[in-house]
């Protein structure tokens, strides 16, 4: 079976479990379950915005209300169908949306969350203020909803209205999780610095996802209306964004199915808990009920704080049979030469043939430079390099070295000076400008991908290099494209000789590991510039070889390189000019032959095995003097 | 001062596994007092894993670890760092908004009760001067290097007789590890039992007594630098070097004297 069709094997059980449960189910049941799958289409839409713009809404009650009084205002006033209304509401809802997300998008931290907590409430004021929407006691006498020609007024009726709704929006939703966008989003909450060095607009994306939240939370105030027949201000209170925040937060954060299970337990709990405690507890009064209920909540949040979804994945780990890749062996054995030809090929894959001739300026740096209140980080930098040449960048810890990689990527502001790429400003811009530009980076602290595997880190290098769109990704129009980021992926996973770790989740792997990993998924992007922080670092004798001849043949297939590296006998192998910064400044630039006989740099950076060893003489024999009269004691 | 008595490390039978992956199979490994060993191998290899399983911090599933006598396999990291044994985890984790000194302050806390601290903070700065300099600032204002020389300094605190250090050398300029290296030299000097994994070879070899080179979790050559330096099998396979990075062994180097007089 293909895994395009076993992928669909879970909606189709949902589709046939709703449609057993509304019919077999009885009938105070289906009311209760009629509550869940709208709140639960509402609960999608958030899960889709905290699991993957990493962003909190406090206030999604105010989407729904808006959906819900727009629909109630077409269908009782302006007698419109509902079939017509629908869609108007549904995108007054993502109006909202994207006018509240346009300016608070573009900061980091939560300021999404209160500016909904805000919007939440200035709804809440202007349902009930206003007249039109008939204040307090809102808009009733509402229709029933009909369409194609039935009415839709039982619970077990609106309940089979709603099945295919769920399971569409689930899937559309699942999809958008797996496709380009998501995972672009997905790798900016692991970090968004890389993501953005590899060419993903976060903000653009974010807002994309939020303002689909928002339609997603619009068609749930569509279906809410229908219902109650009333809409009126108890929609916009904050119970509600609570209640849909707890569905997202106990089915696990972020996951599209454990929204709508998180959705269907906290609406038994919250229905299905005033039932019983009377029961249990008699004369057990409203207040007992909503402690046990929080009680309840309080448990499953201490006990599994990755919610229902983690208690699965638990259970299904448990029942899977023990994986025998795992067991004894780490990894097939591959010789180096075998390794060398799988690397030629994954070459031939991913090298681009559009790389300006060997020579021509393409990045130029002048007077770049950076202050940290009175200290200077970078002092008035300026270099040319050019197409197909490997340029280190050596000095002392603090020298400012990877503060010039992160002027030059975008991902700090510089002071003064400016980095042209191509002939392109793109000093004080976000990395995904230089990364759209061609020029991509490692980095020194890693800054890999953590929820996903080696492979699924790679992949997000692609972004650049493929088009799908968010609705593309959502009806899975996107798969021939998809197959191709895969096969380029898994050649950037193999030309660095990761092929026996590509399905391991990245942050099981070794400290070196995942640095090369850093390397493979700079190479997917197919740079025309890369620029590694120290690259060699924590790599064994034998990795560090590799590596040097890997990035020989990089350079070979006409990608310029820059490197900071501490290794100096690779850098000096490897370079055809080494700059020297000490102190924020450049203190020597030339061949490596140059470099390493100039007096300077000896004296600032590279030091002599002499020195080093005559300093543990010395220590050594003044330690011996100091302590011969302890020695007796120890 | 307020030395313990030596006391070296022994790794018996050593197996680990993080969840069902197994990542060591078998190591046995000793380190007398006044002694380098250095573990070397790729990434992957296991050479981690030896640390955290030693220091508590990952529960070996077979095999006993002893600090001298006292088989502390079963201990957790407190307890075990409690009984002299100090680990120097791979990227020096600092408390960076932590001063220089109050991250000294906690290296020291589990020998809080025991008195001693200024002797102790005295030796731990005498070995870096430089971190005398630099005392009032916080931690994550330190070069790598400063940064190194703390953690390091740091683990010196709690007055151990093991110290186990995972790549001290990571991201450091030439100068500055030799530095580091002399460092341990001291160290051994002194009379601790040293555990040091590092990827730098050719500063690993200057500085280790002994070498054992790892691969998939086991131990698979083990010998003196100079020893290993020059066996070719070894090298090639395991060490690098043999085309262009010398971050592997250049060239044999003169074994180490013997631990030096008085310990």
């Amino acid at each position: 079976m293909s895994p395009m069709i076993r992928r669909q094997i879970p909606f189709v059980a949902l589709a046939i479990f709703l449609v057993v449960f509304a019919l077999g189910a009885p009938q105070n049941v289906v009311d209760i379950g009629v509550y869940a799958l709208i709140y639960g289409l509402a609960a999608i839409g958030l899960s889709l915005l905290m699991g993957l713009a990493g962003q909190v809404s406090l206030g999604h009650a105010a989407f729904i209300a808006v959906g819900a009084y727009t629909q109630a205002v077409l269908v009782s006033k302006a007698n419109l169908p509902f079939i017509a209304a629908a869609p108007i509401a549904v995108i007054a809802s993502m109006i909202v949306a994207l006018i509240v997300g346009l300016p608070l998008l573009r900061l980091r931290g939560h300021f999404l969350a209160l500016a909904t907590l805000g919007l939440g409430i200035i709804i809440g004021v202007v349902v009930t203020e206003s007249e039109a929407l008939g204040s307090t006691s809102g808009l009733y006498g509402l229709p029933s909803l009909s369409f194609g020609g039935r009415t839709y007024d039982t619970a077990q009726e609106y309940f089979l209205l709603l099945t295919p709704v769920i399971v569409i929006g689930m899937w559309l939703a699942v999809n958008l999780v797996k496709s380009r966008t998501g995972r672009a989003l997905s790798a900016v909450n692991d970090s968004e610095v890389a993501a953005e060095c590899l060419g993903v607009d976060t903000f653009a994306l974010r807002l994309r996802v939020f303002v689909l939240s928002a339609g997603y939370a619009g068609l749930a105030g569509v279906f809410y209306a229908h219902w109650l027949t009333i809409v009126n201000p108890s929609v916009t209170h904050f119970e509600v964004s609570v209640k849909i925040l707890l569905m997202v937060v106990l089915g696990g954060l972020g996951t599209v199915w454990g929204a709508l299970i998180g959705a269907v337990a906290v609406q038994a709990l919250d229905e299905g808990l005033r039932a019983l405690l009377p029961v249990i507890i008699p004369g057990a009064k409203g207040e007992v009920q909503l402690i046990g209920f929080g009680v309840i909540l309080v448990l499953v949040i201490i006990l599994m704080p990755g919610g229902l979804a983690q208690l699965w994945s638990r259970v299904r780990a448990r029942l899977s049979k023990p994986d025998p890749a795992k067991h004894g062996v780490h990894e097939h054995e591959i010789s180096q030469d075998e390794q060398r030809e799988l690397l030629d090929k994954s070459l031939g894959i991913l090298a681009r043939t559009d790389h300006e001739p060997v020579g021509t300026s393409i990045l130029k740096i002048e007077g770049l430079t950076k202050r940290y209140g009175g200290v200077t980080a970078l002092d008035n930098l300026s270099l040319d390099i050019t197409a197909g040449e490997i340029v280190a960048l050596i000095g002392p810890n603090g020298a400012g070295k990877t503060t010039a990689f992160n002027m030059i990527t975008g991902v700090l502001p510089p002071t003064e000076g400016s980095v042209k790429l191509h002939g392109k400003e793109v000093a004080g811009q976000l990395p995904h400008v230089a990364a759209n530009l061609g020029a991509t980076r490692t980095f020194q602290n890693l800054q890999t991908f953590k929820s996903t595997t080696v492979l699924g880190n790679v992949k997000v290098a692609r972004h650049l290099r493929s088009k799908a769109g968010l609705l593309r990704g959502m009806v899975m129009a996107d798969r021939a494209e998809e197959r191709h980021i895969e096969t380029t992926a898994q050649a950037a996973v193999d030309a660095m000789a990761l092929t026996a770790l590509a399905d391991h989740p990245i942050a099981d792997l070794a400290f070196g590991k995942q640095r090369q990993v850093e390397v493979a998924r700079a190479l997917a992007l197919e740079p025309s510039l890369l620029l590694l922080d120290e690259p060699m670092a924590g790599l064994s004798g034998a990795e560090r070889d590799s590596l040097s001849w890997l990035l020989r043949k990089v350079k070979a297939t006409g990608v310029t390189i820059v490197l900071v590296e501490h290794d100096v006998a690779a850098v000096m192998a490897l370079a055809d000019r080494v700059a020297v910064l000490d102190d924020g400044k450049l203190i020597s630039l030339g061949t490596p032959a140059e470099v390493t006989n100039d007096p300077v740099v000896i004296a600032a950076y590279l030091g002599t095995d002499d020195e080093a060893e005559a300093t543990v003489e010395k220590a050594a024999a003044e330690y011996a003097a100091d302590s011969a009269p302890e020695g007796g004691t120890r | 001062m307020t030395a313990r008595p030596p006391a070296g490390l022994t790794v018996t039978g050593l197996h680990a596994a993080y969840d069902r992956l197994q990542v060591l199979h078998g190591i046995d490994l000793t380190v007398a007092p006044g002694e380098v060993l250095a573990l070397v191998g790729a990434n992957g290899a296991g050479k981690t894993s030896v640390l955290r399983s030693v220091s508590g911090l990952l529960k070996p599933a077979k095999g006993t670890v002893k600090l001298g006598d006292t088989d502390i396999t079963s201990f957790g990291a407190e307890k075990i760092a409690s009984l002299g044994l100090a680990h120097v985890p791979e990227n020096r984790l600092v408390f960076p908004t932590l001063t220089v000194e109050d991250n000294l302050v906690l290296g020291g806390y589990v020998r809080r009760k025991d008195g001693g601290f200024a002797e102790r903070r005295a030796e731990a700065l005498a070995l870096f001067p430089r971190l005398n300099d630099r005392i009032l600032l916080a931690a994550g204002a330190l070069s790598g290097g400063e940064q190194q020389m703390l953690a390091m300094a740091r683990a010196l605190m709690s007055d151990p007789s093991v110290i186990i250090l995972d790549e001290p050398s990571l991201g450091l300029a030439p100068k500055v590890v030799g530095e580091i290296m002399t460092a341990l030299g001291i160290l051994r000097n002194k009379g601790l039992a040293v555990l040091l994994v590092e990827q730098n070879v050719r500063a690993a070899f200057k500085v280790a007594d002994r070498v054992m080179v790892m691969d998939r979790g086991r131990v698979v050559a083990e010998g003196t630098p100079a020893e290993l330096a020059s066996d070719e099998r070894v090298r090639a396979a395991y060490l690098g070097g043999s085309s262009t990075s010398s971050s592997g062994v250049a060239a044999p180097v003169a074994p180490k004297a013997g631990p030096a007089a008085g310990s």
